[in-house]
């Protein structure tokens, strides 16, 4: 986008600019949380801090103790790490998958084209938490399954958005050019297409992200999600929820963070994306 | 033929295609899932001779392929077989937890998707004022709250200590419209938030995209108000896009809410679809995924004629798949 | 009341004495009572009719059916005992009282069983009661093409047959003095003679079917032909389901439901503190447990087994997860308030030394020991967790799996190395041993084979001096809890939430709400 669009549009370039500071802050926070928690927790995450389930925050317990007594700073802390590990892993899967399929598509079209993207709405058709389900119920769940199947399942969305976003491109005449001069379709998706499209994409992985996040609390609510003793920031929301009625807030903690993530994810999307595609990546 | 109505049959048949497609995978994905209907009937209580008698009840000795196509057989006739655990019609069965899909799907949208659009064009208006700043936090917190934790505060608040309304959305017995539209209250804000959270953001954001386009810089430049730029000009160029998130949300509302449909005991068609997977009931699995596929085939084309019929460049060419993308 | 019909009539002494004994045998009769929770029950107010009372319970399933072969879910039993009559009904002591049958008496060897049935019952719909539909009701069990889930319970019965207008005759392969306990159970409810088609069910009991929406709920009106007179205290009754069980407990508190079944956590809590509900609870031998297959490895390593019972802190199972809802196990599955329970054998505890002495012992050294839990079985999960962090502290690597309660039963239970099992009440604690601990028998998940032990489960049914059947009892408590087969933390009271409104129940010891016998017991206090 051009530097003369960017002064016609109302909002100035100060707050944009500080948004992304906090954002990408609180992004690198999380990043470093996640990667050190081993250093960080006070408490082993399994182990029991007190008798008491669900007790007041506390100099032993900073955000009180979770349903068996356990501390719930450093099970927030520990679920940093499963959590974005998890959704960065399978975000990545979906882009691996997607993105590589979708670009192909976008270049061969063809019979290629309409069997992957029939494929596709398939998998677009059937909802989300009931393939996780089956998945789970036929092979049992670890965290692998869980990547796996969140990549999957979202490889359908990356798919549909690499291709229209490749297609808008493989019509351009640098890309004629290229193919003039012969070279293969890997060439052409890798270095030709791709590195052009290399920000919407981006900003789709940042906003799949934080759907992973949810998509992976949504199954622990149906108890497929994380197993125990371990636990995801949704897991922790889902395993605390009957805190409400005593008062506690153990389950609203883990909340925030998921919430901090997703908020931080967007804002920086805002910030560095190219608006006019980004229309497209949200539609999805 | 006008291009539209091709375009639309055309989907069709490949909408044919894709629930044949649909149902072939359904049917092996049960296939091969641990556990059978019968050992899941019996439960705790399966013995390997049981087991047997029940397989030959239910005709799960034959072969695989046969009661394939005998299912397919029967669905091209409309028949959609029994349920193999109550031997009650699926198609009884089924359209009672549709009509209550139907009214709950049908309330959330009819509640939230104009309190979207209007929250999303009051802040695409003011973009980068306090008040869209503001709201984008609460819209993107809200989007970003698991809808287990949005529904049990709700129930908490309203149910438990004001004592307003009910906890569980329990629509199948009598009481009334009175009662059932008070039952309803709870999971329709519940889901009213999670969705129109979702679709205010994406309407903000097309809008505000949009209005980088060059036709609404020219007009800017031109002198055209801006309120008259975004009502007139940006929001009939915003149609497509926001039909897209509408529909998929609204194919939500029909297919994915099995948390919502837990934690208020709504029967809906979503939670009848986990149950019967979870008791290996195939024929109510296929009707399910049948339907689900149906629905979203369907709304996604009615975005996508929507889309055509308010971007004149959209209907001179359609995208080959029919994706108007 | 059921109880005071059980004094009534002559008939019944004798029978009442018999099957005393009979319950000293095995019954899983409760010593210190159950207790109603912050709600004690003012003396005998009398009854009052009328009211909707609405139900909601904690499973689900499109299975739910009315087909007494098909029970297997408590929304099952409940539907059942409100539409159907049983010849016998459990009381508060687990023992059986006289219920279609007004009394019932065995031979001398307790092979025989002669059940005399009331006159003039009718079902629902007008017709009466007939011999042939008693015979079928429990017959049909039999039947191996109708894969009945009581198939098991009816295997030692040789035969029914009426003798006369009001008699029924039950003959037996092997001697059962608890025959009448078993024949209260639910999937013995009476239905007509050749019934195959469950979707209209006709019963003899309190409520007939108004709708019945499988996987949805059921909602009944009273029978107004009843056979006790005055009952059911209540107009009508909805059943329905709340899986989440915080949902579960916000639709007691808001008034949604006047009884819910199987509170957990906090929720009692909040439950016991709020003014208009009480948590009625009902102590009983219903366990999970987490058992070593033991004809593989590594789960066939007795030490390693017994490492795993020094690993659970009891209390904290109880305080913590079970909120003091239950009864500390001692391995085996007899309930430390049995006259039965084994005094002698001491109480295991969390003990790291006694762990890791048995630890070391197995030789099983750093590798990982995969324990699996589901919620198929309650409270597994916590349990695994319990015992996963001490076993660390010792050293020892355990890794637990929780897998889809769907399936549970059929793929993992007993057939992974050490895997969490659930056992519901059984009316007799040799019913119990018979099912789960005898050679060979269908929910032996720990495999044990050891004739010893088979031939001490024989002995305890059929021996009659009851000093010798203590003692017998005593070695086989002796044998589970040195066997290393099973971990037994705790016994699981059930827990439900009810409106302080909902009179008239009492704790039977085999399942929640009155052992899922409630509809003709409850009235609502207006």
């Amino acid at each position: 986008m051009s530097a003369a669009n960017e002064a016609l549009s109302p909002p100035a370039r100060g707050p944009r600019n500080a948004l992304f500071a906090v954002a990408a802050g609180v992004l690198v926070a999380w990043a470093l949380i996640a990667v050190l928690a081993p250093l960080l927790v006070p408490h082993d995450p399994t182990d029991f801090v007190s008798d008491d389930p669900f007790a007041a925050p506390s100099r032993i317990a900073w955000l009180g103790t979770d349903y068996l007594g356990r501390d719930l700073f450093s099970r927030l802390i520990a679920g940093a790490r499963i959590s974005l590990f998890m959704a960065f892993l399978a975000t990545l899967l979906a882009h691996l998958l997607g993105g590589t399929l979708g670009l192909m598509a976008a270049v061969r079209g063809g019979l290629f084209d309409a069997a992957v993207s029939r494929i596709v709405d398939i998998a677009l058709s059937l909802p989300k938490i009931i393939v996780g389900l089956v998945v789970v119920a036929a092979i049992g769940t670890s965290m692998t399954v869980l990547v796996i199947v969140a990549g999957l399942v979202y490889a359908a969305g990356v798919f549909r958005i690499a291709r229209a976003l490749g297609a808008d491109v493989a019509v351009m005449d640098f890309i004629r050019a290229a193919r003039a001069r012969g070279e293969g379709a890997a060439w052409l998706i890798f270095g030709e297409i791709l590195p052009n499209i290399i920000m919407p994409l981006a900003a789709d992985f940042a906003i799949r992200m934080s759907f992973a996040i949810l998509f992976m609390s949504s199954l622990s609510f149906i108890g497929l999600g994380v197993q125990p003793p371990r636990a995801d920031w949704g897991g922790l929301v889902r395993e605390n929820l009957s805190a409400l009625s005593a008062g506690s807030w153990a389950p609203i903690f883990p909340a925030l963070a998921i919430a901090s993530v997703a908020i931080a994810l967007n804002l920086l999307v805002d910030a560095i994306g190219d608006r006019r595609q980004l229309a497209r990546i949200r539609d999805e | 033929m006008h291009p539209s109505l091709r375009f639309a049959l055309r989907r069709f048949a490949v909408g044919a295609l894709i629930l044949l497609a649909v149902s072939l995978l359904v049917f092996v994905g049960c296939e091969i899932l641990p556990g059978d209907v019968a050992q899941v009937a019996l439960g705790q209580f399966a013995t390997p001779e049981s087991i047997r008698a029940l397989h030959q009840q239910f005709g799960l000795d034959r072969p695989a392929p046969l009661r394939y196509l005998e299912w397919l057989i029967g669905i091209l006739h409309g028949d959609w077989g029994m349920s193999m655990g109550t031997k009650v019609p699926v198609a009884q069965l089924l359209g009672e937890r549709l009509a209550n899909t139907a009214m709950l799907a049908g309330a959330t949208t009819i509640v939230a998707i104009p309190l979207a659009l209007a929250l999303g064009l009051l802040m695409a208006l003011r973009a980068g004022s306090r008040f869209d700043r503001a709201a984008s936090v609460v819209v993107l917190a809200l989007s970003a709250t698991p809808e287990f934790l949005i529904g049990t505060l709700a129930v908490m608040l309203f149910s438990v200590h004001l004592n307003w309304l009910p906890a569980v959305a329990q629509v199948t017995f009598g009481g009334g419209w009175a009662a059932l539209a008070r039952s309803l209250l709870l999971p329709v804000i519940t889901l009213s938030i999670v969705v129109a959270a979702q679709i205010a953001r994406m309407t903000r954001a097309t809008i505000v995209n949009l209005l980088d386009l060059p036709f609404i810089e020219m007009a800017t430049l031109k002198g055209v108000p801006r309120r008259r730029i975004i009502l007139v000009h940006a929001l009939i160029n915003a149609v497509g896009p926001i039909a897209n998130v509408v529909a998929l949300n609204i194919a939500y509302l029909v297919s994915g809410i099995v948390v919502v449909e837990t934690i208020f005991a709504f029967p809906g068609v979503a939670r009848l679809m986990v149950d019967a997977v979870q008791a290996r009931d195939l024929p109510v699995v296929q009707a399910c995924a049948m339907l689900f596929c149906f629905a979203y085939v369907v709304l996604i084309l009615a975005a996508d004629l929507l889309a055509v019929l308010f971007n004149p460049r959209l209907r001179r060419g359609i995208h080959p798949d029919g994706s108007a993308g | 009341m059921t109880k005071d019909e059980a004094r009534n009539g002559n008939g019944t002494v004798l029978t009442r004495r018999a099957f005393n004994q009979a319950a000293l045998v095995g019954g899983i009769g409760i010593a210190s009572g159950a207790a109603l929770l912050g709600a004690p029950q003012p003396a005998r107010a009398a009854p009052t009719r009328g009211g909707l009372l609405r139900v909601a319970t904690h499973t689900q399933s499109t299975n739910d059916t009315f087909d007494t072969a098909k029970y297997i879910y408590t929304n099952d039993y409940i539907r059942g005992t409100s539409v159907y009559n049983t010849l016998t009904i459990l009381n508060e002591k687990g023992q059986a009282d006289p219920e279609l049958a007004e009394s019932f008496e065995p031979n001398d060897t307790a092979t025989r069983w002669v059940f005399k049935i009331r006159k003039g019952i009718t079902y629902s719909d007008g017709a009466p009661l007939a011999m042939d539909d008693i015979v079928y009701s429990i017959m049909r069990h039999k039947d191996a093409k109708l894969a009945s889930s009581a198939k098991p319970l009816v295997a030692n019965i040789k035969d029914v047959k009426a003798d006369g207008p009001d008699t029924i005759v039950i003959d037996l392969e092997a001697p059962d003095v608890d025959l009448p306990i078993m024949i209260g159970t639910f999937q013995f409810g009476i239905i007509k003679n050749g019934t195959t088609d469950f979707s209209h069910p006709v019963g003899t009991g309190p409520f007939k079917v108004k709708e019945f929406k499988p996987g949805v709920g059921t909602s009944f009106t009273r029978n107004p032909n009843y056979w006790k007179s005055g009952k059911p205290y209540v107009d009508e009754i909805e059943l329905f389901y709340i899986l989440d069980p915080v949902a579960r407990a916000n639709a007691l508190l808001s008034g949604d439901a006047q009884m819910v079944t199987d509170l957990r956590g906090t929720a009692i809590d909040q439950v016991k503190s709020s003014e208009a509900f009480a948590v009625f609870t009902t102590p009983c031998p219903r366990y999970t447990s987490i058992q070593a297959a033991t004809d593989r490895p590594p789960s066939n390593n007795r030490d390693l087994g017994l490492a795993l019972t020094y690993l659970i802190d009891r209390k904290r199972l109880l305080d913590t997860v079970l909120k003091g809802q239950g009864v500390i196990g001692n391995d085996h599955p007899i309930m430390s308030t049995s006259p039965l329970y084994n005094k002698a054998l001491p109480q295991r505890e969390l003990d790291l030394d006694k762990a890791k002495y048995h630890f070391v012992k197995s030789g099983f050294g750093t590798a990982k020991l995969e324990i699996d839990v589901s919620d198929a079985a309650p409270f597994s999960a916590d349990i695994g967790q319990l015992i996963q962090r001490e076993a660390s502290r010792i050293g020892l690597n355990i890794e637990l799996k929780r897998d889809p309660a769907d399936s549970y039963w059929n793929v993992v239970a007993g057939k992974r190395p050490f895997t969490a099992i659930n056992f519901n009440p059984r009316p007799t604690y040799n019913m119990l041993l018979n099912l789960a601990y005898r050679s060979g028998a269908v929910w032996n998940f720990s495999h044990i084979n050891d004739p010893a032990l088979d031939k001490m489960i024989d002995d305890a049914r059929s021996t009659p001096d009851a000093a010798k059947r203590l003692e017998i009892y005593g070695a086989i408590q002796k044998t589970i809890y040195d066997s290393g087969s099973i971990v037994l933390p705790c016994f699981l009271n059930y827990v439900d939430g009810i409106s302080k409104k909902v009179k008239g129940l009492v704790p039977v010891p085999v399942g929640n709400l009155s052992g899922f016998n409630f509809a003709d017991r409850v009235w609502l206090e207006s």
